[in-house]
């Protein structure tokens, strides 16, 4: 079963599932700013994603958000990056610092973005 | 499940000296040739050695291809595997890494897996590669490195990153279409992107062999159904990472291995950002080992508080690193070793050679590891070998994997 088939958002599911048409042709760009919708989307239909506490045993983990959100929350920085202050506004939002996007940078945010929304149960 | 060793070179400075001895590095690449042409006479089935660079300590080993070149001449059945040829541009051309792994596996009698990677962020600055394209540039690399080892003649590539025009890339390997190809997979999306080309995953950085269990089901669930091939065979495998150390009793192992283990640890994490901040390097001048005693020491006094790296790959090989998965008795070796075959994990590599360990009690580690632990996953290695056929049942790729 594919993965988007765990997704119960119609309008999640469809971005997802035009992501993963996106990386069958070859286009890891377009595919990188469909998952990037997709994954601010997230964010704020369960903000309490950034919120995450740390897992038992995780002692590494400090109180303060941003060393939270770097340890529970590894949205990738390859190039399409969240920015921290964003999220802390409640307005969450990607930047883009790269042109183009390689399929398995693609494939990266996907694998990400999608195990979030399965796991969050969107 | 298969067995094997895993070299970094690490190379700690004395603590009473600001330099190395004279003969530390030629005393280490020695001591790991004699301990890889052991592990092939105990049966171990692979080794596999990084590429770095610049890593003072951490990393002597930056030429990977000759130490497995010499490895191959004094071994008859292990495999030699790269982990991970750095594939961005700058630091090796792709067709000399066609060339290169092509003549290994000539020289070797076809023996070669060959591991890809991205490298660090520091040893790209040494190459003048940008940080942000070194997985653009490792999937461009190694997708027209694959080429080259199969098509007669290659016929040449306009890229973003490299352009090359057509040229036969000779010699060709003797395992075709090409050896088999891994990546190197710190992150849980990576193993997962592996999957999705069609290449193993060395995992370094399995907690568990539960969370080793859901990477395992849902890597192989990828490659059943989506997975695009990045060459011309899939490899579809997983590898675990950690240290070894097998003594009589448990205690005596982990006596022996925690300063190593430490330093391995300590070593991996150094330069890497931590609270936000991140260290500015002054190469030539660093002395690793002794800020490692010094950290210890402070631990000690403070109760033992954890410090840990903040990037996620760094930080879970920090982890396995210091783990007591495999350091131990035979018996409790045995019984963590059975957790990731029930698993499904294809390979279990292990760090034998790492901080300031002897090179004597890394061989009779080895010997007992050897006799003790091996036999017991080598006999029952056919099921998991059908288990593989299973999973593998309808898949039409050419498959080309030594598990």
């Amino acid at each position: 079963m594919p993965k988007h088939d765990k997704i119960s958002d119609e309008n999640m599911r469809s971005l997802f599932i035009q992501a993963r048409g996106e990386m069958a042709e070859g286009k890891g760009t377009e595919a990188v700013h469909t998952l990037s919708d997709a994954f601010v989307s997230l964010l704020k239909m369960k903000p309490e994603i950034t919120n995450a506490e740390a897992k038992p045993g995780a002692e590494y983990v400090a109180k303060e958000w941003t060393e939270v959100f770097s340890a529970e929350l590894q949205w990738p920085r390859l190039g399409a990056n969240l920015i921290p202050e964003s999220i802390e506004a409640g307005e969450p939002k990607i930047e883009f610092e790269a042109d183009q996007f390689s399929i398995s940078e693609a494939m990266m945010y996907y694998e990400f973005a999608i195990d979030t929304a399965i796991q969050y149960e969107v | 499940m298969k067995f094997g060793l895993f070299y970094e070179l690490q190379t700690p400075r004395p603590l009473e000296s600001d330099q190395w001895h004279e003969d530390d590095e030629f005393n280490i690449i020695q001591e790991a040739l004699d301990q890889i042409e052991f592990a092939d006479q105990l049966g171990f089935d692979y080794v596999f050695e990084v590429e770095h660079h610049f890593l003072e300590e951490y990393a002597h080993s930056s030429a990977p291809e000759v130490m497995l070149a010499a490895a191959s001449q004094r071994t008859k059945n292990i495999r030699l595997g790269h982990g991970i040829i750095h594939m961005p541009v700058k630091h090796n051309h792709p067709a000399r890494v066609a060339e290169r792994i092509s003549t290994l596996d000539l020289v070797s009698n076809g023996r070669v897996e060959f591991g890809t990677g991205e490298g660090g962020t520091f040893e790209a600055g040494g190459f003048g590669t940008k940080a942000e394209d070194k997985k653009a540039q490792w999937e461009e690399a190694t997708r027209e490195c694959l080429r080259m080892m199969s098509e007669l003649p290659y016929e040449g590539h306009k890229g973003r990153f490299f352009d090359m025009p057509a040229r036969n890339v000779i010699p060709k390997p003797r395992q075709k279409p090409h050896p088999p190809v891994w990546v190197a997979a710190s992150r849980r999306e990576t193993v997962m992107v592996a999957a999705r080309l069609g290449i193993g995953a060395l995992g370094f950085g399995f907690e568990t062999p539960e969370e080793a269990e859901e990477r395992v089901e849902n890597y192989w669930e990828l490659v059943r159904e989506e997975c695009m091939p990045i060459g011309k065979a899939i490899n579809p495998a997983l590898v675990t990472v950690g240290n070894m150390m097998c003594r009589p009793t448990t205690e005596e192992a982990v006596d022996l291995a925690q300063g190593g283990s430490g330093f391995f640890s300590f070593s991996l994490g150094y330069g890497m950002p931590k609270n936000g901040e991140v260290r500015e390097r002054q190469p030539g001048r660093e002395h690793l080992f002794r800020e490692y005693v010094e950290h210890q020491q402070k631990i000690a006094a403070s109760g033992g508080a954890i410090d840990e790296p903040d990037d996620e790959s760094a930080r879970t090989l920090a982890r396995a690193a210091q783990t007591g998965f495999f350091t131990g008795s035979p018996e409790l070796i045995r019984q963590n070793l059975r957790r990731y075959e029930e698993a499904h994990v294809d390979m279990i590599l292990m760090m034998v050679q790492v901080g300031d360990r002897n090179h004597e009690q890394t061989m009779e580690s080895l010997e007992l590891f050897g006799k003790e632990v091996l036999p017991e996953f080598q006999e029952r290695h056919h099921l998991h070998q059908q288990w593989r056929e299973q999973q593998l049942d309808g898949i039409d790729f050419t498959v080309n994997s030594s598990i």
